[in-house]
This record gives structure tokens, sequence and C-alpha cells, in this order.
């Protein structure tokens, strides 16, 4: 996995998207958005960005006769997600290197 | 010259491990599934007790079941996580899969073979108590995978 640093990913609303979708196959939308206690329209917003990057995959689905928008992270998500975090980590550990010197 | 400071990346880093601890409480499976899927894993071998009609009445009403259990378990938690997931999870599945399908041939094999009378039943009971365990072992390897002991 390459180390890289994601603008698309990397702003707070997005990276705590991304956090939980890595963690699951699927969730719900209205179940992330109680997680993170935003807006609707807000969520659909970052969620749109993330989608039109590829990273994120919507499907709508009936149930219960209501309907309901799952999300997941596309593999090409999942690598970015992985990848943004690392480049987090070697910054973070860059630091702590360059202290202990 | 990085995009972001070091500060940033100790701030993004935190939410992400945050983020992480939130959906290992979250995706605890209630004991109704647990049970459920126990019940049910434990059901394949010890209807094997029984002629073949009821065996095959009885694989069909556990997909059908299943698919609902998957079902109520999605819309109840709003997540799903197959357990085949990659990360130690994974060898938890597989090797659950293992030992349920040595006692389960086990079983049937003292039963049918040398005619125990019982086996089958005594092999369904140790598989839906093994589920449970299991059930607990996947979620334990689950938080690790997320790095939340």
């Amino acid at each position: 996995m390459k180390a890289e640093f994601d603008p698309v990913i990397h702003p707070p609303p997005r990276l705590q998207i991304c956090a939980r979708l890595a963690a699951v196959e699927t969730m719900d939308f209205a179940t992330l958005r109680e997680m993170l206690d935003v807006s609707e329209s807000v969520l659909s917003k970052h969620v749109k960005t993330l989608e039109e990057a590829g990273y994120v995959a919507v499907r709508k689905a009936t149930s219960d006769g209501r309907q309901r928008t799952w999300l997941a992270l596309t593999s090409a998500g999942r690598k970015a997600f992985a990848g943004h975090a690392a480049a987090l980590r070697a910054l973070v550990g860059g630091a702590d290197s360059r202290a202990a010197e | 010259m990085s995009p972001i400071s070091q500060t940033e990346s100790l701030e993004a880093l935190n939410q992400i491990a945050a983020a992480n601890r939130e959906m290992a409480d979250r995706v605890r499976a209630p004991g109704w599934y647990s049970w459920s899927l126990s019940l049910m894993l434990g059901g394949l071998a010890a209807v094997q007790e029984l002629p073949l009609t009821y065996v095959f009445a009885y694989e069909a009403v556990f997909f059908v079941a299943l698919a609902f259990l998957v079902r109520a378990y999605k819309r109840k938690a709003g997540v799903w996580i197959p357990g085949y997931r990659a990360g130690r999870t994974r060898w938890v599945a597989v090797g659950s899969a293992v030992v349920y399908a040595v006692v389960f041939i086990g079983s049937y094999y003292i039963d049918h073979e040398l005619g125990v009378r019982g086996a089958c039943i005594a092999g369904g009971v140790l598989i839906a108590a093994l589920a449970r365990v299991h059930c607990h072992l996947w979620e334990k390897a689950y938080r690790r995978d997320l790095g939340v002991a």
C-alpha cells in the first residue's frame, strides 16, 4: 500500500465518513448521519464528493415500504483511505523521530 | 514539503481512532442475533439424526431464516459486516468453519457408521456452544483489527 495524502479524503467530515465506512461493508445513510451528528444536506454533499471521486458507492433499497440509502467504500476508496492514513502516520512518525534526535 | 502540519496529521489520526472506537462498540452483535445464529448452525448437525426429508426441509428453512436474520440485523444496526472480512476476523471465520465441519462430519460418522444414536444431536449442541464462543472471538478480532483493545 502506498502512503499518499489524499485531499479529497482529508477534510474532517469526509475523513470521518471514510473511517466509519472502512470498518464495515455497508452502512445506512441515516445511521451514518446519526453517528456524525450532521444534517442530511451536509452529509449528502460530502457523500456526493466521495462518490464523484469513485470512493463511495451509493445504493438505494426499499425495506418495509420505505427507501433506505446504503453507502459503501469502493475498493478504490478503501485503498485511498488506507494510503491516506499511512501518509498521516508517516507524517507523525517523522515528527517523532526528529524530536528524538 | 508536506501538505499539512504534524499537528494536523495527529488530529486526523485521533479522529480515525475515535471513529474506530465508535464502530467497535456499535457492531457488537445483539444477543438475539448470536443466539439465533448459534442455534440454527447447531440445528444443521442435529437434524442429521432425522430422515433425509426432514434434513432437506430444515436446510431450506435454515437459508430462509438466515436471510431474515441478516436483514433484521441490517435494519436494526444500520450496518453490515460480513464474517469473512479481511483481517484477523477472517482467521476466526475460517477456523470456525473448519471446526464446525470436523464436528459435523465426526458426529455424522459416529451416529450413522458406528451406530451411536444421538451423536448428531450431541454434535449439534457442541456446534451451537462453539458458535457462541466464535461470535465472541470474532468480535474481539474485529476490535483488534480496528486498533481497539
